[in-house]
């Protein structure tokens, strides 16, 4: 069985559209107009139990609107949902003993007391056993490294400090599934790996399929196998995240450092992203120039000091598709 | 799935599929009272300022009191002596003081979208807030009870009321206190359809110290708004439990268990209903 199935899953909102001005308060009053905003358009995907997939788009583009129907949360208007094989706005409460959820930007731990009191409220909310959640618990302790701060008010904590707990708390009761939204935000770079690492063991330990949503790249090219791209509402990429690199196989960015001011040298596929008053940075499509040329014409008419070719980065992999139109 | 293959399988730290037993489910709430009691005392200043605070009210009142007594003349003023009245302030400002300020955070959680996250834990919301608002009660109620105890004793005397009246007034407190929440939760709920809910919150907090015989017992209103008022569910919060603890009026413990087990009833079927309705906003238009 699957772990989350999707088919033709849609959302649309209605919203109130009202007339700037008073007087257009007084007719949304009377009678309101309403309009419909589609969230999510037909969203059919497939989650294999174990796997970690990356669900990414740009803002509004429908991330929470899918996540909030499979946790439960919203009525979809269209198509149907399966986590776990349990229909989730219908069999939420049954459906919410085995997932899990992780939202960067909402805790959910007890701010005024220490991690360990959320803990054990969290073992009697989850109804476990107390052998197995005492297990469990020295289990988690140990792979977030939060033995330190098990008693210190969450208040008192640092963000990363307090989004190892947030994780810790989320899988205490072993998920089967878990949702995790922006789980790295505003982290600095060592909490980040130390989160990534987690998640990573942890996803291949249990085999908990893992339902990641993030804006950094980070989080998507180290722990995602497969990346699906939402946008307007529609799944717009759906492939391995080793694939978005051969995306851009035919680009390359060159990027040199010069002894003063630079030239560079008129060619076709050649497109300049950066030219400062000690550097250059081009992107080459290699289709149409080969690279090898490009840069014995660089080295031709300008002083270099440093030269470097290299991919273009995950980033702007992204961006491109995100600015791809979405299939009709 | 039975529960028995259910315990094995929590037994063996997998997720439960299904709900365990209600003995387990009632031990959840209890869990929740526990963080809430455990809430309110994490701020140990906090906590002394507020009894401070209270201490000084009840001062304040037992001078007015006092010379309110001694320019009268009498003793006993509608059934109560000095010392009755003074404790009986203790209780219903015990009570005033120990309510967390649940209607705004609920209008915070409505306004925030953090009450759709809470969807995804098996718990009910309702029951958790109520839970967690008993707690907390609890903790700040018994606290200065026992400040404002210590410190009038050291005024009018101590406690006037017999032992044997504790049981009745626990009960009657519970039920006050389950009154008050779904009040308050309601009015909480209100977020979901107006913008500012702090209103509704100072009149419903001002119509309970009035009616609810926060600073004077009801038998000193005039005759119809005493008749009035001792309905209301105002002064079932409040009022029923300071008075049956103290004892010695016509107040039969039966009668206000009946007048707050029907008020539970009423506000209960209408919180639920407001709260669904609120549900639906969230599961219909988004958290």
């Amino acid at each position: 069985m699957s772990a989350v199935v999707l088919e033709g899953l849609s959302k649309t909102f209605r919203t109130k559209v009202k007339a700037p001005g008073l007087r257009g308060s007084m007719a949304s009053l009377l009678r309101p107009d309403y309009r419909e905003v589609p969230a999510v358009r037909d969203v059919s995907l497939t989650v294999e139990p174990g796997e970690l997939v990356a669900f990414i788009g740009p803002n509004g583009a429908g991330k929470s609107t899918t996540i909030k129907m499979l946790t439960g949360i919203l009525f979809p208007t269209g198509g149907t949902a399966s986590v776990l094989g349990l229909e989730p706005w219908r069999q939420r409460e049954r459906l919410a003993y085995q997932i899990g959820a992780v939202f960067g930007q909402k805790s959910q731990l007890w701010y005024h007391l220490p991690p360990l009191d959320s803990f054990n409220l969290l073992a009697r909310v989850y109804e476990l056993d107390e052998t197995a959640y005492r297990t469990r618990r020295n289990e988690l302790v140990a792979a977030f490294g939060i033995a330190g701060y098990l008693t210190t008010p969450v208040r008192k904590l640092s963000l990363g400090e307090r989004m190892r707990c947030e994780l810790a708390a989320a899988l205490l009761h072993r998920p089967r599934v878990l949702f995790l939204d922006e789980p790295t935000i505003g982290l600095d770079v060592l909490a980040k790996r130390t989160i990534r690492e987690t998640i990573r063991r942890l996803n291949a330990d249990d085999q908990v399929t893992v339902f990641l949503t993030s804006h950094d790249v980070g989080d998507i090219e180290e722990l995602a196998k497969r990346v699906v791209v939402i946008n307007h509402g529609q799944v717009i990429y759906d492939h391995r995240t080793s694939h978005l690199r051969h995306m851009l196989l035919h680009t390359k960015v060159i990027d040199l450092l010069l002894d003063g001011p630079g030239t560079v040298p008129l060619l076709a596929g050649v497109n300049v992203l950066k030219h400062t008053q000690v550097g250059i940075k081009l992107e080459v499509n290699t289709e149409i120039q080969p690279i090898r040329e490009v840069v014995a014409k660089l080295l031709e008419v300008n002083n270099v000091l440093d030269v470097s070719v290299t991919d273009p980065p995950l980033e702007r992999i992204i961006g491109m598709i995100y600015q791809q139109e979405a299939p009709r | 799935m039975s529960s028995g293959a259910a315990a094995v399988q929590a037994a063996q730290g997998r997720p439960r599929l299904t709900p365990g037993s209600p003995l387990r489910r009632v031990r959840k709430y209890f869990a929740v009272a526990r963080m809430g009691f455990a809430t309110a005392t994490a701020y140990r200043k906090e906590y002394m300022l507020r009894s401070v605070f209270l201490v000084l009210i009840l001062y304040v009142f037992t001078v007015l009191w006092r010379a309110v007594y001694s320019t009268t003349g009498t003793a006993v003023i509608e059934g109560f002596s000095l010392r009755d009245m003074v404790w009986y302030l203790v209780i219903t400002e015990s009570i005033v003081f120990s309510r967390p300020r649940l209607a705004s955070r609920i209008d915070e959680e409505v306004k925030s979208g953090t009450l759709a996250y809470t969807l995804v834990r098996p718990y009910s919301y309702m029951l958790f807030h109520y839970a967690h608002t008993l707690g907390e009660s609890a903790a700040r109620g018994l606290m200065s009870f026992l400040v404002g105890g210590a410190a009038v004793t050291t005024i009018v005397g101590p406690p006037p009321f017999a032992l044997a009246n504790a049981g009745v007034f626990v009960v009657a407190l519970w039920l006050g206190a389950t009154i008050d929440f779904l009040m308050t939760f309601s009015v909480g709920l209100l977020a979901f359809w107006v913008e500012e809910t702090s209103p509704f919150v100072l009149i419903h907090d001002r119509l309970l110290m009035l009616l609810g015989g926060m600073m004077l017992p009801l038998e000193i209103f005039p005759p119809l708004l005493r008749s009035i008022a001792g309905w209301l569910p105002m002064s079932m919060v409040l009022y029923a439990p300071a008075r049956l603890l103290v004892g010695g009026g016509d107040l039969l413990p039966g009668r206000v268990f009946v007048i707050q087990a029907a008020w539970v009833l009423l506000a209960g079927a209408i919180s639920v209903a407001i709260f669904r309705a609120g549900a639906k906003r969230v599961t219909v238009h988004g958290g």
